[in-house]
């Protein structure tokens, strides 16, 4: 492993405790492993080069999902500029795949049929449980204009999986 | 945790985590490593591509600020013979030759911070001394800067005070700061080239502005030799330059009321492949141009929707010989 990564023995303390979090947020947005795997990645090193600036132990998760917010944005960018850079989708093997990766797989399809900012908000709130003030402090924004984002997202995610209207 | 009823994303929230920490952090590194690669090939990218720019400046730099390679050590100041054909003498283009030193055999070197004129493509008005002071110009600014290069002194600012006067002030090596003549108001050149276009010396601008040009160059003869005198071509030097035109040998017709014009040229055995109507300064125009071949060695040119002015003509010929001359439609 090439230096710097590990030398903080502080930072991967304080990235251990939010690693499984950060994974979930990743898998939840992106429609692979290998793009969840680079989206934490990135974070991870982004987050590495100014941690130090993290005076409160408390702050270090926003710090980091504001970074993870940050890169998740920019891969979105690419992939509109750039288009998928090869298979995007899940692989799924010919074997038969357990419900909760069936199940998890279809969420994630009606995931990406939403607005970003509709999808973030609704994995942080409703996947890993984040309270709305901390969503805000991660977006920025209101706390009443995120409840009506959930609330259009919420409508318009039942709508792409039950495949019906919604109304934005 | 949620309020939604149906509870549509427990999948995700049940979903198992299957990226461990260790293997984001292998995936770190990896993405670390890319990026300094990356890093390195830009930066290596981006020094060759700075390399080759100096080199390519050092290379053109000689260009640029070419001197004679021998300044004659002063010139003669007595009015030299009238070039004979006065006016528009078709004159091929110079190109810039690439001399092998700035420094002149004396140590004399002329320092310019502006780009190269365009000698491609100009149009070279020959003049005599009659018709530059009719365009007000004075050529004995020219003579005496000549004159004052040739003195053995490096030269290192050649300046004009003001756009308006051939007040010209040459600084020399050592500080030594000199006005060398001051004439009645009058253009002054922002270069003067030798008719092959090798660079004599430059006049920079006292406020430091650019003149990027188009440019109209005036051959005449400045001492015992010609040179190409480089000048913006502003409205009044071209509205000059149209009346002094007047009555030279340059093409010359009478505008018809449909705004045509026509005028024969003498073509010999080779005839017309193509003719481009063009300002004086080099910008180009809409006028139509259209050419008849009368059989007995001449060429009438029309030209359509026409005004009255001064046109620079290009004419190419069959043989791929050019012809350039100017056009004055009254």
């Amino acid at each position: 492993m090439s230096g710097g990564l590990r030398d903080d023995p502080a930072f991967l303390q304080a990235l251990a405790s939010h690693h499984d979090a950060l994974v979930r947020f990743a898998r939840s947005l992106t429609r692979s492993r290998d793009d969840a795997q680079d989206l934490v990645a990135e974070t991870i090193l982004k987050a590495l080069e100014s941690w130090t600036s993290v005076r409160e132990p408390d702050a270090f998760r926003t710090y980091l999902f504001r970074i993870a917010h940050r890169m998740y944005m920019r891969q979105q960018m690419r992939r509109r500029l750039f288009g998928p850079w090869s298979d995007d989708m899940e692989r799924t093997s010919a074997e038969p795949q357990p419900d909760h990766v069936t199940d998890a797989s279809l969420v994630r399809d009606a995931l990406q049929r939403l607005p970003t900012n509709q999808r973030e908000c609704l994995v942080l709130v409703d996947v890993l449980g984040w309270s709305l003030d901390d969503v805000v402090a991660v977006h920025g924004g209101t706390v009443g204009g995120l409840k009506a984002r959930l609330f259009r997202a919420r409508a318009a995610l039942r709508a792409a999986m039950t495949g019906g209207d919604h109304d934005h | 945790m949620t309020t939604e009823p149906n509870d549509l994303l427990r999948p995700l929230r049940q979903m198992p985590v299957d990226i461990t920490l260790e293997a984001s952090m292998q995936r770190a590194a990896t993405l670390q490593s890319r990026h300094r690669r990356v890093r390195r090939t830009t930066a290596s990218v981006i020094g060759a591509a700075m390399v080759l720019g100096v080199a390519a400046y050092v290379m053109l730099q000689p260009a640029r600020m070419n001197t004679p390679s021998v300044v004659r050590p002063s010139v003669s100041t007595h009015v030299a013979t009238p070039v004979p054909a006065p006016v528009s003498t078709p004159v091929p283009t110079p190109v810039p030759s690439a001399p092998p030193a700035t420094t002149t055999a004396h140590g004399l070197r002329v320092m310019s911070k502006r780009a190269v004129p365009e000698l491609r493509d100009a149009i070279i008005v020959s003049a005599d001394e009659a018709m530059m002071r009719a365009l007000s110009v004075d050529l004995t600014a020219v003579r005496e800067i000549r004159a004052h290069l040739g003195s053995g002194d490096r030269v290192v600012v050649v300046d004009n005070t003001t756009d308006q006067e051939t007040c010209i002030q040459v600084t020399c090596e050592g500080g030594d700061a000199r006005s060398i003549v001051c004439t009645a108001p009058a253009p002054s050149p922002v270069r003067v080239t030798t008719v092959q276009g090798a660079l004599l010396y430059d006049i920079d601008r006292a406020d430091g502005e650019d003149r990027p040009g188009p440019y109209v160059a005036v051959r005449t003869a400045a001492g015992d030799e010609d040179v190409l005198l480089w000048y913006e071509a502003t409205p009044d030097l071209q509205r000059k330059l149209g009346q002094v035109l007047q009555g030279s040998s340059a093409a010359r017709s009478w505008l018809r009321p449909d705004r045509t014009t026509s005028i024969l040229r003498d073509i010999g055995s080779v005839g017309w492949s193509s003719v481009a109507i063009r300002h004086v300064d080099g910008s180009s125009t809409n006028i139509a141009a259209r050419w008849i071949d009368h059989h007995d060695g001449t060429m009438e040119l029309v030209l359509q929707d026409v005004r009255r002015g001064t046109y620079a003509v290009e004419v190419r010929r069959a043989d791929g010989t050019r012809d350039r001359f100017l056009h004055v439609v009254r």
